[in-house]
């Protein structure tokens, strides 16, 4: 393919990835952002997967078998982890505003410089031989898909316009803010994008090799199976395998913690904690994902070029060239180029912020001269300071891959970045569970570690590409045998990356607890550390949390977040501390210490935190302070914490309490309503026969002379006013006795129909009178119930002269009918009437319905009927109910539990 | 309180699939042999392998703040 062509199209995807990271902030800039979202999170954390694991896994799956897996279930099995670990890391960035690793590590220890400086140059060494690798799989993709393979560039090569492409595109868009808190979110947006693409098109080179190439992976397993080399690469070697492999899962897994790139893209660029949970499985999905087609590629690879004249690690591109699939190749050659760019784009902003940070704004802001000369310019300095890092970084990468990158494999180069990566993680991890760390036992664990690191695996590739003698290899440093890098102190038996692991791994880790345990810490080293173990007590009061005494003046603490922040933001700034903290100034001018701890965060979000403590102590006058002193004050804060909880807990406490009366109080208002209403009504109801039979009297005892006939049918009226009366009261009785419980009931074992036939026996005159067919269907035989059978009689009395009341006038049909069904004796007594209205069927188990709605229906009874009835049911641990449809009669019915029969009757 | 347990549940998870995940455990299946053309040790890794990603899937999904509470 025309190399002029290749490189065209790599311009404009670099181009696209402008275009996709400008749209982003526009977006987020209009309040619509799309990295507040868990998804765009878990695809950026996939920066992981670069040209390494793209070209690389399957170039060391063909040369060394199944342990390429290692660099992927290491982040799987680290995943989970991420709840305490990463969570952690992540509030405590957020609030000291730390914005990179080598300022996590300077803050716990005390905001030291050394370390911080140390740390970033060890950083610095360790991840320039991973962006050169970049480079050289950008490279060598180049060169196989143009098949210029094997010929020699001359400076300034492809490779180096790649790198002067991907300076521009970071400085545009990685030091955009002079925050370095701020969120890059065209950047990230941008890294999803590529996220996306090296997946999908990794995969459909993966299913065009497997499907289209052969005939699905059982095909090439079996064409493999044929390979001299197939049974060794599906095992592990006895020997060493193992432990290989192990070292290698653990090498992973604080690589995903610890590499800056991931470092920035989990932690500094992370929004919202809960986006975590999320991630959590994604991520390790995504890795799985792209490691599916690695071996049918690696294998395919293998058996279509046998006699080795591609490169292994290009064989996911070397394939569908060789189809003549020119399309996906040229698809082929972006995945790898955006899985390549992706990861230099991050690692160098990175890098770039760790440098100015650490190395050269310690500098000049502890340099008098420099400081005040140039204290209004200094956010210049320090934007133009980190571009000259970003340009400095990838010089030097590309420089590397020039002078030692070429001459090894990807997977090579990529491990010893891991490595070096990894010797930060005892004072990483230890720093935030571990209370009594000191600085002098992170320095002396961290610079062993990379000494050792240096020795093992850096000095053998230069010895490797003619840089030392090879006499180091064989013989040792100097000659001495115990020296040799691959075999130091004579161990043998492992392989180099295990071995080097092994020595710098537990020389660190040891020196880290021995030294710290030997050590002692300063003042401000222990009130970081316990800030730090302790963050998720502290991050809401994290400014009465940093214990400082001095003096300083709020004036001075201005100017100087002016001269970092401009004059806007130091403004906006100020009043977040006064809203936070409304407590008034003190008339002379002197700054609470909380406003320095205060701007001091603000300043380390700019500058660094170890900067940031040099800019501020020199402003104020700062006092000694005792390890005593910073644990009782925090001590102190601890328990305001504490009781502040409490607090909060009592008044919730409290407040439920006060829910709880009120609903009590609303409660017994509505039953005090009730029972007024219920006596207006029973007063009314008695009223109206009371008045008839007064007015009834007094025309008699007015009228002696009155006929005969008229005496009697006045007398006849006053007799059943009287026994209306009469009933009333006794109902009304009947029904307080019962709400109120005191109605005893004479259960004695009975038979229902017994009771319903003597129901009916009481009310059959009534029936024939209205000329109603009344019909009696009670199931034979059915079981005894308990009951008391005087007040079962009032209830079927009452339910069937209530439906004599509103049967059909003229072809009035009853049905009641008695069957046992589901441990219950059921009771029915239908009507044909006009039925009741949805709405009322509850109602008219009130007290006095009928009464308060006489315009309903006719006056006939008293209204109590059946509010008694229920009550009756129900202290039969019964259930009465009515089921109607307006024009097709009512159903009353009721349950009443049998009581089962003593056990002994099944014998 | 419920982060302390989520955590030390995920703890669980990740190191028992350390385990399940190496040596001796692995050497199990370090035997050369083939099921249906796969090789053994190949087919067990990523088999495991996608059950620890569903073992922290279900698990996250079990814990989720929103779905807990409509349970209650």
């Amino acid at each position: 393919m025309n190399y002029w062509v290749v490189i065209g199209i790599s311009f404009c995807y670099l181009a696209l990835l402008f275009v996709v990271a400008s749209w982003a902030e526009r977006r987020s800039a209009a309040g619509r952002s799309l990295v507040s979202n868990p998804y765009i999170y878990a695809l950026s954390m996939a920066v992981y997967c670069t040209a390494w694991t793209y070209y690389g896994s399957v170039g060391r799956a063909a040369s060394g078998g199944l342990e390429y897996l290692a660099i992927y279930i290491g982040p799987t099995l680290m995943a989970p982890l991420w709840w305490v670990v990463l969570r952690k890391i992540i509030r405590i960035c957020k609030v000291q505003r730390i914005t990179t690793i080598a300022d996590f590590i300077s803050s716990r220890y005390g905001k030291n410089i050394t370390l911080g400086s140390i740390v970033t140059v060890i950083f610095v060494l360790g991840i320039i031989p991973y962006i050169s690798l970049q480079l050289k799989a950008i490279t060598s993709s180049l060169t196989i898909l143009t098949g210029r393979a094997g010929e020699i560039e001359a400076f300034p090569d492809t490779s180096f316009f790649i790198a002067v492409g991907l300076a521009l595109f970071i400085i545009v868009y990685g030091t955009r803010h002079i925050e370095a808190t701020e969120r890059h979110e065209g950047l990230v947006t941008a890294i999803a994008f590529e996220s996306v693409l090296k997946l999908v098109v990794f995969i459909a080179a993966g299913l065009f090799v497997t499907y289209g190439v052969f005939n699905g992976f059982g095909d090439i397993m079996q064409q493999a199976a044929q390979l001299p080399d197939f049974a060794q690469l599906m095992t592990f070697d006895a020997e060493g395998g193992y432990g290989q492999w192990f070292w290698m899962v653990v090498l992973s897994m604080l690589a995903i913690l610890l590499l800056p790139r991931q470092f920035q893209v989990a932690v500094v660029e992370n929004v919202n904690e809960q986006h975590l949970n999320k991630a959590m499985w994604l991520f390790p999905l995504y890795l799985f994902a792209i490691n599916i087609f690695v071996l049918p590629i690696a294998f395919g690879g293998d058996i279509l070029f046998a006699n080795g004249t591609v490169d292994a690690d290009m064989f996911v591109l070397a394939i569908p060239l060789s189809e003549g699939k020119s399309i996906l190749s040229v698809l082929v050659y972006l995945g790898g180029f955006s899985a390549a760019t992706s990861m230099v784009i991050v690692s160098v902003m990175a890098l770039s912020v760790m440098m100015s940070n650490n190395l050269i704004m310690p500098v000049l802001v502890s340099v008098p001269g420099i400081k005040n000369r140039y204290q209004h310019k200094l956010t210049a300095i320090l934007v133009n300071s980190r571009r000259f890092c970003i340009l400095l970084v990838l010089l030097l990468a590309y420089l590397y891959y020039k002078g030692v990158a070429e001459y090894y494999s990807l997977v090579e180069v990529g491990l010893v970045s891991f490595a070096a990566a990894a010797q930060f993680a005892p004072a990483v991890i230890g720093g935030i569970f571990w209370k009594e760390a000191t600085k002098n036992g992170a320095l002396a664990g961290i610079i062993v570690g990379a000494i050792l690191w240096f020795y093992t695996l850096v000095v053998p590739s230069m010895v490797g590409v003619g840089m030392l003698p090879e006499t180091i290899l064989n013989n040792g440093l100097f000659g001495v045998e115990w020296l040799r890098p691959f075999e130091l102190f004579g161990m043998q038996g492992m392989d180099y990356i295990s071995h080097g692991m092994f020595w710098s791994m537990f020389l660190n880790t040891g020196l880290y607890i021995g030294v710290s345990l030997l050590s002692r810490q300063t003042s401000q080293e222990r009130n970081q550390a316990e800030v730090f173990v302790d963050i998720f007590k502290y991050s809401t009061v994290y400014e009465s949390s940093i214990v400082w005494k001095g003096t300083a003046y709020i004036p001075d603490i201005k100017s100087l977040l002016v001269s970092f922040l401009g004059e806007k933001r130091a403004e906006t700034a100020m009043k977040a501390y006064q809203r936070k903290y409304p407590e008034p100034a003190d008339e002379s001018g002197k700054a609470d210490p909380k406003l320095v701890t205060y701007a001091e965060k603000l300043l380390a979000g700019v500058i660094g935190s170890s900067s940031a403590r040099i800019m501020v102590s020199s402003v104020v006058k700062e006092e000694e302070i005792s390890i005593d002193e910073v644990l009782n004050i925090l001590k102190e804060s601890q328990q305001l914490i504490s009781i502040n909880n409490e607090l909060r807990r009592k008044s919730m406490e409290l407040r439920r309490a006060t829910e709880q009366l009120r609903n009590a109080n609303d409660r017994l208002k509505q039953l005090d309503e009730l029972k007024d209403e219920f006596l207006s009504t029973v007063t009314h109801e008695l009223r109206t026969p009371l008045t008839s039979i007064r007015a009834l009297s007094e025309i008699l005892y007015d009228n002696p002379d009155m006929e005969r006939d008229d005496q009697e049918h006045f007398l006849h009226t006053i007799v059943k006013e009287s026994e209306r009366l009469t009933r009333l009261i006794t109902q009304v009785l009947d029904l307080e006795r019962f709400e109120s419980g005191k109605q005893k009931l004479n259960l004695a074992p009975l038979q229902m129909k017994e009771v319903i036939d003597e129901s009916v026996e009481a009310l059959i005159q009534l029936v024939q009178e209205k000329h109603i067919e009344l019909v009696v269907d009670v199931q034979q035989n059915l079981p005894e119930v308990n009951g008391d059978k005087d007040r079962l009689i009032q209830v079927l009395v009452n339910l069937i002269s209530n439906a004599i009341k509103f049967c059909n006038p003229e072809h009035g049909k009853i049905i009641v009918s008695s069957y046992y069904i589901d441990g219950d004796i059921k009771v029915n007594v239908a009507d044909n009437g006009k039925g009741i209205e949805p709405e009322a069927q509850k109602q008219i188990f009130d007290k006095f319905y009928q009464a308060r709605n006489q315009n309903l229906r006719k006056p006939e009874g008293s209204g109590l009927g059946l509010a008694i009835s229920r009550q009756i049911v129900e202290s039969h641990q019964g259930k009465l109910w009515v089921e109607s449809e307006p024009g097709h009669g009512a159903k009353f019915s009721f349950v009443l539990p049998v009581k089962v029969a003593v056990p002994a009757a099944k014998v | 309180m419920r982060d302390r347990v989520k955590g030390r549940r995920l703890f669980f998870i990740s190191a028992l699939f350390m385990v399940l995940l190496n040596f001796p455990l692995i050497s199990i299946f370090n035997n050369g042999g083939t099921v249906g053309g796969v090789p053994v040790l190949y087919l067990y890794i990523m088999v495991v392998w996608l059950a620890c990603i569903a073992a922290i899937g279900f698990f996250i999904n079990k814990q989720d703040p929103k779905k807990g509470k409509g349970k209650v």
